[in-house]
This record gives structure tokens, C-alpha cells and sequence, in this order.
């Protein structure tokens, strides 16, 4: 091949591929809707970008674990009637001693649960101040990408709007989650979630000392299951530190004290609406937790809270 | 020689390309079914699969929560099928018995740990990204 002819072969791939790179950005789908555009911001496209640079999503032969948001705690306890209790928060004021990655991400997942329990409340001066906080701690830990400008504006903007502010934190976290998994720092995603669901176990535990409400007291034996599927998250980064290997080990004592809430389940065939496109489970399944037990949990929850605050 | 090279980075590019086109549209096919009367739980589900294998889901829903499960992979709708078991291994629903439909809805009366199935319409897809959300209504 002469080397005019293999001149010309580069000029024409050369070609093509800038013309494919045209194409693709000219063409590529675009959402259309406004409720969309309004819950998701252009960072997805650029998170949706950073997960191809990673094969590593699976782990554990393809078995996922996932935690029930905090949200539906803090809905837990304001349908229940109980006031709201500032003092059960962890103060911002604490920010400040967060200093190491671990006790960042840990405390961002616990603040994010009390900014859940704020915003259910419609506490909006609180709400503000915690957002001031997680927006700092997520610029810290490295989450530009998935707590850009735009979302903070979005956040800012609906601080007063209760289910907004739900709908626009809860898909926030769902960018970090996943923002954090394809950049291989899962660590630091188990973290935050680890945070969050101690934050929310704990304010159910407070609260039920207060008020032992039959409802609360079955939401936190429910808590079992989700407390397994943590453990799983978080076992192997247990090695990566001292506090990380204290945190799994504490929960494990936990996870002890949980299996020993009495577990009763009957299937019971769903009912299906396909019109609908809706399934009513209707098997039932109890829970049994002793007073001791409940004593236990929040005893041993509040170690690890009070731990992971200090 | 140079060619050939040349040529290889065309494929990687072109790849690279589509694999984000895939993704970018995959999450929106989710998302647009979850907003906004559902609440995203806040994590992101997502697998990279080939051929028959399956990704496993462990979650915990809540009763009288009312939730949403969305399952989507590229462009297309129904190239995911997905399968929800209790605690026993009964099955729940699969939405194989819906032309695999992208979404289902379920409510459940009392607190049930559930495992949730996803794996590829291989009549249509050999290998891509399953993405799967939950979201519950407030």
C-alpha cells in the first residue's frame, strides 16, 4: 500500500468517526417531558458517562443489597403523632469535627436522614441549616459531579416545599449512590447509607421511649432484614480502617440481638390488578419483639449513633 | 498497519459511544416512569449482564407502602424481565406474564422481605446494563 493511499484511509476513518461523534451528540435521546427535567437534572447524563469507565458494578456473584429509604421512617413517625424533637438531630455544630473520610461519609448519610425528619416535619429555618451542612461535607468527600450547582440551586430553591424537596433529596441521593459505585468508592456509598439507617433506627428508638406506640415498636423489629442487607454492604470494607472494622462489628452484635425477635410469615396468594398494573402481597408476616429485646436495640443502637457522631 | 490500528479506534470510539447512549437512555426509560408520584428509595440498582445471568435484589418493603419497581435496559422496553419472590421463595409477580412490562406497581399489607430477579429478553438483547429503581408514594 502506497503511502498517499494509507494517508487517504486515515483522512476517511478520521472522517467517519468524527462524524459519528456528531451524530451521536446531535441525535442522542433527549427527555422531553418537564416533570422529568424537573426531577433530574443534567447530571445524570454525566453520571450515566462515569458509569461506563467501570465494569465493577456487580458484587457478590450479582446479588444486590438494598435499605428502605429514611424517608419512610420520619413518615413513620410523624403519622404516628408524635411532635417533632430537634434535640434527637445531630447538631451541625458537630460538622466541624468531621474530619477523616470515614466519619464524612457516615455523618453525611446521618444528616441526610435528619434533613428527611426536618423536611417531613416542615421545619424549613432547620432544614436550611442542614442543607448548609451536607453541602459542605458533599463538596469535602468529593461528590461535585453528583451534588452539582444545578441540584443545589433545585434544593435551595424548594427548601420550603416539602414534597418537592422529597422527590429532588431522594433522586440527589440516588446520583450519589451511583455516582460512588462507578468511581469505586462503594466504601464510602455503604457509609452513607450505614449513617442514615442508624440515624433513622435511632430516632424510631427515641421516640418510642417516649411513646411506645405498638406501630413504631413493629417498624423497628422490621428492621432486621435491612440490617442484614447492611452488613452485607459494609463487611468487605471491614479491613479498611479500625472505624470501619468497629462499625461492622458493632452491628453484628446487633444483628445478634435482632435475631432474636421471633419471625412468623404465611403465604398468602397476591391478588393482581392488570389494568391497574398493580399486586396486592397479601402474605402476612409478624414480627415478635420482646420488651427486652427493644430495651437491647436501643441500647446498642445508640452506642454506635453516639459513636459515629462524637 | 496504521490502518488497522486506526480502525481498532473506531471500534473502541463507536462502542464507547453506544455504551453511553445506552446508558443515558436506560435510566431515563426508568426514571420517567418513577416520577413524580414516586419517591425514589435513594439507591441505584444497576448490572451488567450477559446471556441468561441473573442479578439478585434483596430489599424490604414496608406495609401499606405503596411501591413502584421500574426495570429497564437501553432504548427498547420489555428486553427486562423481572421476577419478585417472598421471603419462601414463592413467587409474587413476573412481569413475563405482562409482556414484560417495564414497571408494576404493588402494595403490600404487612412487612415482607422480598428478592427481586432481573435478567435479559434474550429474544432481543445478549448483553447490556439492567437497570432496576424502587420508589414508594408518599
Amino acid at each position: 500500500m502506497s503511502k498517499k493511499r494509507i494517508s487517504n484511509s486515515i483522512k476517511f476513518l478520521l472522517f467517519i468517526t468524527l462524524g459519528a461523534i456528531i451524530l451521536f451528540i446531535v441525535f442522542q435521546p433527549k427527555e422531553n417531558t418537564e416533570q422529568t427535567s424537573e426531577v433530574d437534572s443534567v447530571s445524570e447524563k454525566e453520571i450515566m458517562q462515569d458509569a461506563n469507565k467501570s465494569e465493577n458494578i456487580f458484587k457478590y456473584n450479582n446479588i444486590l443489597f438494598s435499605l428502605p429509604s429514611p424517608y419512610q421512617v420520619a413518615v413513620f413517625l410523624q403519622e404516628s403523632g408524635i411532635p417533632y424533637h430537634k434535640h434527637l438531630l445531630n447538631s451541625t455544630r458537630k460538622a466541624s469535627n468531621y474530619v477523616d473520610n470515614f466519619s464524612k461519609a457516615i455523618n453525611f448519610g446521618v444528616y441526610g436522614a435528619d434533613l428527611g425528619y426536618i423536611n417531613i416535619y416542615q421545619q424549613t429555618q432547620d432544614a436550611a441549616s442542614y442543607f448548609a451542612v451536607l453541602k459542605i461535607i458533599s463538596q469535602e468527600i468529593g461528590l461535585y459531579n453528583a451534588m452539582d450547582k444545578t441540584t443545589i440551586k433545585r434544593i435551595e430553591k424548594n427548601i420550603e416545599n416539602r414534597d418537592s424537596l422529597m422527590v429532588i433529596i431522594s433522586s440527589t441521593y440516588r446520583k450519589i449512590d451511583n455516582y460512588l459505585k462507578v468511581n469505586n468508592r462503594e466504601n464510602a456509598g455503604a457509609l452513607i447509607l450505614a449513617g442514615g439507617w442508624i440515624e433513622s433506627l435511632y430516632l424510631l428508638t427515641e421516640q418510642v421511649k417516649v411513646k411506645k406506640d405498638p406501630d413504631l415498636i413493629r417498624r423497628i423489629s422490621e428492621q432486621k432484614r435491612p440490617l442484614e442487607n447492611l452488613i452485607k454492604l459494609l463487611v468487605p470494607y471491614s479491613n479498611e480502617s479500625k472505624e470501619y472494622y468497629y462499625l461492622v462489628d458493632r452491628l453484628i452484635d446487633l444483628a445478634y440481638t435482632f435475631d432474636e425477635v421471633e419471625e412468623k410469615y404465611v403465604y398468602i396468594a397476591p391478588i393482581t390488578d392488570k389494568k391497574k398494573k398493580l399486586t396486592i402481597v397479601k402474605s402476612k408476616a409478624e414480627l415478635l419483639m420482646k420488651d427486652k429485646q427493644l430495651q437491647e436495640i436501643s441500647r446498642k443502637i445508640k452506642t454506635i449513633r453516639d459513636h459515629i457522631v462524637k | 498497519m496504521k490502518s488497522k490500528y486506526i480502525i481498532f479506534l473506531f471500534i473502541c470510539l463507536f462502542s464507547t459511544f453506544s455504551s453511553m447512549a445506552q446508558s443515558d437512555v436506560t435510566l431515563k426509560n426508568c426514571t420517567k416512569y418513577l416520577n413524580p408520584d414516586f419517591i425514589s428509595d435513594g439507591q441505584q440498582y444497576k448490572a451488567l449482564l450477559s446471556g441468561g445471568e441473573v442479578a439478585e435484589f434483596h430489599s424490604t418493603f414496608y406495609a401499606n407502602n405503596h411501591y413502584r419497581i421500574v426495570a429497564a435496559t437501553g432504548k427498547d422496553e420489555g428486553n427486562v424481565i423481572f421476577s419478585i419472590y417472598d421471603q419462601e421463595n414463592h413467587l409474587i409477580f413476573t412481569n413475563k406474564d405482562h409482556k414484560n412490562t417495564p414497571y408494576w406497581d404493588f402494595k403490600f399489607e404487612n412487612t415482607i422481605n422480598c428478592t427481586i430477579e432481573a435478567k435479559l429478553n434474550r429474544r432481543h438483547v445478549s448483553s447490556g446494563f439492567v437497570m432496576i429503581l424502587i420508589g414508594f408514594k408518599q
